[in-house]
């Protein structure tokens, strides 16, 4: 019996200012009914490309390159553009990434969605309604009917992706291809929507090509896997066998980068080098020069596809039975000891039930009508050395918190010190020693550079701004130090941001803050646009720098792995407060709030075993209007009638532990 | 958006008051009201006497901002410029210094003026809209690359060439429409045809450029992707979902000349002797009638007001996402 969908040796190139780049190269994979086939590869490596390719949807100048693709046995790469458009969204339906973007923002849900039923089921007036009401509610938003007048703007992010895949449905797809799905959403939302997906999957029987980066989203989904490296497929595997022993040296990478408690201390592996550009005619395997087992057959010869064991299959030379490779170097990690254990920890930065709030402006005066409670009394300790994690979902204030520390926006009320000086905006001269004390690193490399200044003038102009050098040639000389420091080479200086990658990037903005010698830097969310392998060089690099000038980092973040591997204590924030606190090992090992729990229970793990859904059915609420009481008791299974009555006070467990809950009480 | 409005409707006295300050103060920098007064009396027989009586029939015997020797409030009330702007702001334009009726003036001028400004407006927006959505549609071709050649050569050459050489081409060499000139009723099609085609002739250049650089942003945006990946053809994506949301841009532009096409314009009433608003502004600057120079910016300054508040509300049909308070 044929495969429902088989890809073999497909290509596809792209034609560009630097010649012809061959995205995907000979990809070959089979994806049966009811299967889900995930691909597993890091940006730019032509998986989305391949997606795009299978639904022939590449971009302007991509064309394809040679190979087959079939659907139940019929050739899809020489069907004519109307008999494709009758296959996209018909029998093969695709999600995108960013259900913010790929959502048409002027017109309604119903209308996006009855196109989809009008070109593929014919449907149109008072059934395509029907039909479409009956679609929203299966994919599980409420009020279905309602939502059909509503505009994309008006759903959340979770819902956005419900209606992406309630209009995927529409045309009653046989393979789904889902690409990235769940990466723009939160943890909470990510689990739900996963979920719906593997339910709408099992309901219809179909074929799912799942395209993402995530190992744990992985672990969750597939059936099979396939890592995609530079343009082609290295290794294949059954789910099972690929989680319990990777083959193919990129894989064992992968997981080697991927931060967790257990590596807490140690350097994180990292993959040296960066992706070989793929306008080339390769020669050797394309992983050989950044492979630690490569030797001289790697760089000469092509590797074929070798089968070690039954279900898995890789592409790689060491697998070959004719001949033994040399012996794999050493490559075990040297734990470090862990910085700043030894002393009795000193507060460096305290910070009092800080608030923020955004007035609501209405009407003809422009009078505040009310308030955003974007930051409502919170309280945190950073002790000298170490790191504090502030972990929550996106929306609930943690940006927020570091901004107002460093006066970047305006609080409305608390206090913070700093080494046991008070800070206000109201003295220039305290805020200028502040702002020399902490320094910020943001999230996203590439906007936070300015594209206009060389990386040396961006380094050197804090120093400028805040009098800590006024010597010319010091600073050049600090400049290139902090540049070698953060594993850049310092003749860079002269160059601009937009010749670094974004790992790179980000090093740049980490040498930026440096340069006034902080004591805390305030990152936040430092690595959630970088790639796993670069997240590791940043991590590491950070964890070095605490260790060797005694930094001490307030880390704002929703990816606990992150925080697993690197805090010392964590806070955890929901809608503007924070609902528990404590030292990092108790507190995710031995959650107390409903919400952390939650939170906790919502990560995919790579182990393969999922913790059962996330409890928490909804959304978060919006912060403008907070549900009254505890504002998690609307998704709290836990809830009582004083969690809608009262906000719990802060309880003490000792240990340095804190929780806000009715529960312990 | 009522509210919002009545905002906007305060916000723009002050802008208004602005301007006529502006002007007012611009136009007396080079000129006093001695030279207005000799240049409307003719140079020949003028006298201090007649200069002395013109001023005073009309206003401008008295100091410019400040009367010094008045006393309390009429220190400011008795100038030239309390009184020629208080009457402003209620419409009443008065007299020109040659002894017209600005009102009766502007609304006799204003039918021509709109005869030529609004098909010019209707056909440029159809004809430059319609070569940006054909280029876009066969973007990367040589269409698309020749097109945009001759776009940028298009808006490189002057509006005046469009307007001369059409002028020696249509009317004198092949003799189809008079070269100047014009006359209300059934006739006027014959003086309108020429200054209307080559206003969108001149425009085409710019607006096809503008129009599908907004057409090629919206068309790599992923809401896009997503229309295609439903099987829609490219047409359906095209008008069903890129041109909704590229009218965003579009009206930017667009909404806000709607009611300055009332002004006419300047240069082509001008070289085709159209009897409008346009040219009786230019005829105001050369003969230095002040009243009718500032009745003109005052105006021009209250319709482009009401172009931006249009726009706004424009916004609220085409956008859900635009909510006016």
């Amino acid at each position: 019996m044929t495969s429902l969908f088989e890809a073999t040796e497909l290509s596809a190139q792209i034609a560009g200012a630097h010649g012809t780049v061959r995205a995907v190269d000979r990809v070959s994979l089979a994806i049966e009914r009811g299967e889900t086939f995930a691909l597993l590869g890091e940006s730019g490596c032509g998986k989305s490309m391949t997606a795009l390719a299978i639904m022939r949807l590449l971009p302007d100048g991509g064309s394809l390159a040679g190979g087959s693709v079939r659907l139940e046995g019929e050739e899809l790469t020489s069907m004519t553009e109307a008999q494709l458009r009758d296959l996209r969204g018909g029998r093969v339906a695709m999600i995108f990434q960013e259900p913010a973007t790929s959502l048409n923002p002027v017109l309604t849900v119903g209308r996006q969605l009855g196109e989809s039923l009008a070109q593929h089921r014919g449907l149109r007036g008072e059934a395509a309604r029907t039909t479409a009401v009956a679609l929203l509610a299966a994919v599980g938003i409420p009020d279905a009917a309602r939502r059909l007048d509503d505009y994309p703007f008006q759903l959340s992010g979770g819902m956005k992706q419900r209606v992406m895949i309630a209009m995927a449905l529409a045309g009653e797809p046989e393979l789904l291809i889902a690409d990235e799905p769940t990466t723009a959403l939160d943890v909470t939302i990510q689990a739900q929507v996963l979920d719906l997906l593997a339910d709408v999957q099992r309901a219809r029987g179909m074929g799912m090509l799942l395209i993402t980066h995530d190992l744990g989203v992985v672990a969750r989904m597939a059936n099979r896997v396939g890592v995609m490296y530079a343009g082609h497929i290295v290794e294949t595997g059954s789910r099972a066998a690929f989680f319990a022993a990777p083959l193919h040296p990129y894989s064992r990478k992968l997981f080697a980068a991927l931060p967790k408690a257990a590596l807490r201390g140690q350097r994180l592996e990292t993959i040296p080098g960066s992706v070989p550009r793929l306008d080339q005619d390769f020669r050797g395997c394309r992983f050989a020069d950044r492979c630690p087992r490569a030797w001289d057959r790697c760089h000469g010869e092509v590797p074929t596809w070798h089968v070690p064991a039954q279900g898995q299959a890789v592409r790689c030379h060491l697998y070959d039975p004719a001949q033994a490779a040399p012996a794999p170097a050493v490559l075990a990690a040297v734990p470090e000891q862990k910085p700043g254990n030894a002393d009795a920890p000193a507060d460096l930065l305290v910070v009092d039930d800080l608030r923020v709030h955004f007035p609501v402006r209405r009407g003809l005066l422009q009078r505040a009508v009310a308030h955003v409670r974007a930051v409502d009394g919170v309280s945190l300790r950073v002790h000298a050395g170490r790191t504090l994690a502030l972990v929550g979902e996106s929306g609930c204030g943690k940006t927020t918190v570091g901004k107002a520390i460093l006066h970047l926006i305006a609080s409305t009320g608390g206090t913070v010190m700093l080494a046991g000086e008070p800070v206000s905006a109201n003295e220039p001269s305290r805020l200028a020693a502040m702002r020399r004390a902490i320094q910020m690193v943001f999230q996203d490399p590439f906007g936070s550079l300015n594209p206009r200044m060389r990386i040396g003038e961006i380094i050197e102009e804090g120093m400028l701004a805040l009098n800590v050098e006024a010597d010319g040639a010091k600073r050049a000389w600090i400049v290139e130090q902090l540049l070698q420091r953060v594993g850049l080479d310092g003749s860079m200086a002269a160059r601009y941001p937009h010749e670094f990658s974004g790992g790179q990037r980000q090093r740049i903005a980490i040498a930026r803050a440096l340069a006034v010698n902080p004591k805390l830097i305030i990152c936040d969310e430092p690595t959630s646009a970088l790639d796993v392998s670069v997240q590791a060089q940043i991590l590491n690099l950070l964890r070095g720098l605490q260790h060797e000038f005694g930094l001490s980092y307030l880390f704002i973040t929703h990816n606990i792995a992150v925080v697993d591997y690197l805090a010392h204590d964590v806070a955890v924030m929901y809608l503007g407060r924070i609902v528990e606190q404590g030292p990092a090992d108790d507190v995710l090992r031995d959650p107390r709030h409903p919400y952390t729990r939650t939170l906790l229970a919502a990560v995919p793990g790579i182990d393969g075993e999922f913790h059962g859904a996330a409890a928490a059915g909804n959304e978060m609420p919006s912060p403008l209007a907070p549900p009254p009481g505890c504002h998690f008791h609307p998704r709290c299974s836990q809830a009582s009638d004083e969690c809608r009555r009262s906000y719990p006070e802060a309880l003490a467990l000792g240990a340095g532990r804190v929780v806000r809950c009715h529960l312990y009480r | 958006m009522f509210a919002y409005i009545v905002r906007r409707v305060l916000y723009a006295i002050p802008i208004l008051i602005g301007v006529n300050l502006i002007t007012f103060a611009l136009f007396f920098v080079v000129n006093t009201p001695d030279d207005m007064a000799r240049m409307q009396l003719g140079i020949k027989r003028v006298t201090p006497e007649a200069i002395q009586k013109w001023k005073a029939e009309r206003g401008y015997d008295k100091p410019l901002f400040i009367n010094a020797q008045a006393s309390g409030t009429d220190k400011l009330t008795q100038t030239i410029f309390y009184t020629k702007s208080i009457s402003m702001f209620a419409f009443e334009f008065g007299r020109a210094d040659d002894g017209r009726d600005i009102a009766n003036e502007i609304r006799t001028r204003m039918g021509p003026s709109l005869a030529i400004a609004l098909p010019t407006f209707v056909l440029s927006l159809f004809v430059t809209i319609s070569f940006a959505l054909l280029l876009v549609l066969f973007r990367a071709t040589y269409l698309d690359f020749w097109g945009v050649v001759v776009c940028v050569a298009m808006m490189s050459i002057s509006s005046l060439f469009y307007i001369i050489g059409g002028q020696f081409l249509v009317a004198k060499l092949w003799n189809l429409v008079p070269i100047s000139g014009y006359s209300g009723g059934l006739d006027a099609p014959r003086f309108l045809v020429l200054p209307v085609i080559v206003g969108v002739i001149g425009g085409i250049g710019a607006g096809t450029r503008w129009y599908r650089t907004i057409f090629l942003e919206e068309i790599n945006r992923d809401y896009v992707r997503t229309a295609r990946a439903k099987g829609l053809s490219e047409v359906r994506v095209m008008f069903g979902h890129v041109l909704k949301n590229a009218m965003i841009p579009i009206l930017t532009g667009v909404v806000v000349v709607i009611p300055t096409l009332f002004l006419g314009s300047l240069i082509t009433e001008s070289f085709f002797g159209i009897p409008g608003l346009g040219s009786y502004t230019i005829d105001a600057i050369n003969s230095q009638d002040f009243a009718v120079v500032r009745a003109m910016v005052f105006i021009g300054s209250v319709l482009y007001i009401v172009g931006l508040i249009l726009t706004d509300i424009s916004y609220t049909l085409v956008d859900p996402r635009v909510r006016l308070q």
